[in-house]
């Protein structure tokens, strides 16, 4: 279904990078990583506890989600250049609509992390809107009421299962670029003065870590 | 020969991972929406990075300050009838038949842009456009527009500087790389190579971000690099 093409350039300076294919293995994250975040167990949890929130309006479950996730939204969100203040307002919005749309989350499309994350990321890119009096709204592009039910589940446990094994095979130093290009708002320059590496050699490895990725969604999300 | 650098940024999934990360800009953001509703499979890819970028946020925690969940608390106990920002807003005119935009997309374009009223002008021969004024934080040089080529209509043979990149809203289209048809992403990232699209049986109606106009009859010769389908 989905079908790409390279020309030749892509393909050889594919090659040309490839040694860092047989560095991956040996350089798997899995037992340097010692995260509070134990993947598809932990989110688990608390997809239950979300699910529990939006069907009994519980908020001492509302205060355990609050308690282990708006530190790492703000975490995000000072990443992301926002002030303390900012940050912290963007953080209350969130939860705010965490628990006002809490009757909309469905465990079965989209895990708890996911889909606090997405709505702390459109909270941000309101708030950065509202700075510039754009009158413009997250909620105006969400398809969540414009999709018809029958469309097929979102990212599924397996996926992010998948997904977690293929953030743990990438190399370190690729997940971690991959952060701080996507996540972390820092342009590749950026990165290439804080890593000290040569830019072309950052783009190279964030390269090489979406091919990567990318392979491992495809693998499971043949249809 | 192998000197060219392709930029990483200019692929699909790279678009995707970055409307997963809340870090397009107003065009590129509505473009991919847009996609979103047209395209299952573009809808759970992104669904999947964005439960990546999950993943990757969760890895770290920053300090709250001491009320931010009494703050919380307090305005979930005490909901203020917030006024919805989309209340007070015209509901958008409904798409014209003629526009051949699927009423979803009509909605978010009608969101974002400037205008209200939506009208094909001739751009070429057997081409019409509307060109889109997105709101935006601050100007870029990226344009956003609405093209319309009739059935069978084939454009004259053409290239691009800098990226383009194309949605499909309704019928499709052929050129040298293959055919493509509504809720494809196709895009174009290496001005050494030309195309020449030609519009199907029932034409083409496509939603197309460019970052300079485009350049007919270039005699050097073009070429596309990164291409697409989904």
């Amino acid at each position: 279904m989905l079908a790409c093409a390279y020309n030749i350039f892509e393909a050889v300076d594919f090659l040309a990078i490839a040694p860092w294919l047989r560095l991956e293995k040996a350089m798997s994250l899995k037992e340097a990583k010692n995260t509070p975040s134990s993947g598809a167990q932990n989110h688990a949890g608390f997809n239950e506890l979300l699910a529990k929130v939006a069907a009994t309006r519980d908020q001492q479950a509302f205060v355990e989600i609050f308690n282990y996730y708006a530190p790492r939204v703000k975490s995000w969100l000072l990443k992301n250049g926002l002030s303390d203040s900012a940050a912290e307002e963007v953080v209350q919005n969130t939860f705010v609509t965490v628990w006002e749309k809490g009757a909309q989350y469905n465990p079965k499309k989209a895990a708890a992390s996911t889909w606090i994350f997405t709505i702390a990321r459109n909270k941000r890119i309101d708030a950065l809107r509202r700075d510039k009096n754009l009158d413009i709204n997250s909620d105006s592009l969400a398809l969540e009421n414009a999709v018809a039910e029958t469309a097929p589940e979102y990212a599924d446990a397996q996926d992010i299962e998948r997904l977690t094994e293929a953030m743990e095979t990438l190399p370190p130093e690729q997940a971690e670029l991959l952060r701080m290009a996507f996540f972390d708002d820092m342009s590749h320059s950026d990165i290439s003065s804080k890593t000290k590496l040569p830019l072309g050699t950052v783009k190279s490895r964030l390269r090489l870590a979406m091919d990567k990725l990318r392979g491992m969604i495809q693998m499971g999300g043949a249809q | 020969m192998i000197t060219m650098y392709k930029d990483p940024l200019q692929s699909l999934d790279m678009l995707l991972m970055r409307h997963a990360a809340g870090k397009l800009g107003p065009h590129e953001s509505l473009l991919v929406n847009a996609a979103m509703a047209l395209n299952d499979t573009i809808r759970k890819r992104i669904a999947q990075y964005e439960a990546l970028g999950a993943q990757l946020i969760c890895e770290e925690q920053a300090q709250l300050t001491q009320s931010c969940l009494e703050q919380v608390m307090a305005r979930i106990q005490n909901p203020q009838p917030a006024a919805d920002p989309c209340a007070d807003k015209t509901k958008p005119c409904p798409p014209s038949p003629d526009l051949y935009i699927p009423d979803i997309v009509h909605s978010m374009i009608s969101a974002v842009c400037a205008q209200k009223q939506k009208q094909w002008s001739r751009a070429t021969h057997g081409i019409m456009r509307i060109d889109l004024r997105v709101k935006e934080p601050t100007p870029t040089q990226k344009f956003l527009k609405l093209m319309k080529m009739a059935p069978k209509f084939a454009t004259p043979k053409h290239s691009h500087t800098g990226t383009e990149i194309t949605l499909i809203l309704h019928g499709g289209y052929a050129d040298e790389f293959g055919e493509w048809k509504k809720g494809d992403i196709v895009i174009l990232t290496d001005p050494r190579f030309a195309h020449q699209p030609v519009a199907g049986d029932d034409g083409c109606v496509c939603l197309t971000l460019t970052e300079s106009p485009l350049q007919f009859h270039n005699p050097v010769t073009r070429m596309v690099n990164v291409f697409f389908r989904v």
